[in-house]
């Protein structure tokens, strides 16, 4: 067997690995980085002597220290219990009935999963849902789903939205204003549709109107903790707007900021640590490592050859089809091995066909994330609506979750479609 | 949903449903003489619960009357 079949195999069998959901992700990462490096001195795609200094040079330092940055960031200002605090106000400032108050969510929704991983978002929406539901007696089936489906829209929004987001702008060379200017459109004008289809849905259950009688500093433990956490995450994210001017990286900003909250946020350092998804970060490396191998054995060449030759006819197909084949593949298997996978092939093809890489790299930006709302296991947050809705005695099948949200999903994904191609002719 | 995932959700429900549906745990050691097992079923009893309810509910408007006396 050549060095290329053993590579194609070594991957197939992590993708399958992680379809079926055998082993945790981060296990099937790490099998893969192990098999990577073994056949890698096995054909001498790296020797003894430099193989530390070869696998580090695969891994994204900056898009590692992004990723820990943020989740440190998101973990502190999480439990300082400003989100409650937010959702709470906004319940009692919108009143009515639970179809207004399950809007106020959904729109709450994706503003938070800006902010904060698509688990802890949906973690702390479904309860608040659940909760203000019980207060309605309505039932919450429908906003939790709505409120997953919604969280990856937010996940578009700015580039510490979601993992996929991070990994193209520090690979592609986005930077945080730059990231915003393209991706905030096109996530508004989601927001807006699918915002008020939802409301023309759940308008037909209305029920009762109740006034919400609650205090929401009554979630906030600490109050001086509270504004210290924000202060220091407003700062951060003020540096990371400012870091065109400040030629800081991103990595860096992220990574001081979480540093900066681990001392002076006035939090147990422990039980933060305790909290992070440190699962994703081993995950992310060791895909770093699986691609390196790909690359280096030459797989990631020829599978961007034979897209080339099927592609040189419509060039300008490209990005669309980057949204359908990312969309697709992110509704099975974890979007972060997709996004990874794909850059280094859209950067060979940027070159063969003369396309600007980064309307290859918003294509998959958009697809990695809108295309996990297709099934309810394409994405960490439909996993916990699923499991919320669970505990509530609810069980969702395949079929209820295809009916309320494919034509969603599908609007979403023509929607960027056609804003992929606006966006391959500006930039 | 994740053993972890599970855990941080039911810490933080329990820290909003107090906060929108306020509710008190009351710790009820078991008197002497009764069955274990049938001591412990009744938490879930829910005519139990009921019954206890509206106890409280007299209680506090037993003391509101007084108080207003």
């Amino acid at each position: 067997m050549n060095v290329s079949s053993t590579f194609s195999l070594i991957f197939t069998l992590i993708l399958i690995l992680l379809i079926t959901g055998r082993y945790h992700r981060s296990v099937a990462a790490l099998l893969g980085a192990l098999l990577t490096i073994v056949f890698g001195l096995e054909y001498n795609l790296f020797t003894f002597e430099n193989l530390w200094k070869e696998l580090v040079s695969f891994i994204d330092v900056n898009a590692v220290l992004l990723v820990v940055g943020v989740m440190i960031l998101a973990e502190a200002i999480a439990r300082s219990g400003f989100f409650e605090f937010i959702g709470l106000s906004l319940a009692k400032t919108v009143g009515g009935g639970f179809h207004r108050v399950s809007i106020a969510l959904i729109s709450l929704t994706i503003l938070f999963s800006a902010l904060l991983s698509n688990i802890t978002t949906m973690i702390i929406i479904g309860a608040l849902t659940v909760s203000l539901a019980k207060k309605f007696e309505a039932d919450p089936t429908e906003t939790i789903i709505y409120e997953a489906m919604v969280t990856n829209i937010g996940g578009l929004m700015l580039m510490i939205s979601s993992i996929p987001n991070l990994i193209v702008a520090a690979q592609i060379g986005i930077e945080f204003l730059e990231f915003a200017l393209f991706s905030l459109p096109l996530a508004l004008i989601l927001s807006i549709i699918s915002i008020l289809l939802i409301y023309r849905r759940l308008k037909k259950f209305s029920t009762m109107q109740r006034k919400i009688d609650v205090d929401p500093w009554s979630v906030v433990e600490n109050k001086e903790l509270f504004y210290r956490a924000l202060t220091i995450f407003i700062f951060v994210i003020i540096l990371l707007i400012l870091q065109d001017l400040i030629k800081i990286p991103l990595g860096l900003i992220a990574f001081s900021g979480a540093i900066l909250m681990l001392i002076l946020g006035g939090q147990d350092p422990e039980s933060i640590f305790s909290n992070i998804d440190w699962g994703s970060v081993f995950f992310l490396t060791s895909f770093y490592i699986i691609v390196g191998g790909l690359e280096r054995s030459g797989v990631l060449n020829i599978f961007a050859q034979n897209i080339i030759g099927f592609l040189s006819f419509q060039p300008k197909m490209v990005p669309i089809l980057n949204i359908w084949i990312c969309g697709l593949a992110s509704s099975v298997v974890d979007n972060i091995p997709i996004t990874l996978t794909l850059i280094p092939v859209m950067k060979q093809i940027s070159k063969m066909l003369n396309i600007s890489l980064k309307a290859l790299g918003w294509g998959i930006v958009f697809g990695a994330n809108l295309g996990g709302n297709l099934t309810p296991i394409g994405s960490p947050s439909n996993i916990i609506a699923l499991g919320i809705l669970k505990r509530e005695g609810r069980n969702i099948t395949w079929r209820e979750w295809f009916n309320l949200c494919i034509p969603q999903v599908v609007m979403q994904l023509l929607l960027a479609s056609v804003y992929v191609t606006f966006l391959s002719v500006i930039i | 949903m994740s053993e972890k995932a599970s855990k941080k959700y039911a810490e933080i429900q329990s820290k909003i449903e107090r906060s929108i549906n306020p509710y008190i745990t009351v710790k009820i050691p078991m008197p002497r003489g009764v069955e274990k097992d049938e001591f412990l079923k009744l938490e879930e009893d829910e005519k139990f619960i009921e019954f206890l309810k509206n106890e409280v509910l007299k209680w506090i408007k037993e003391r509101q009357v007084k108080k207003e006396n």
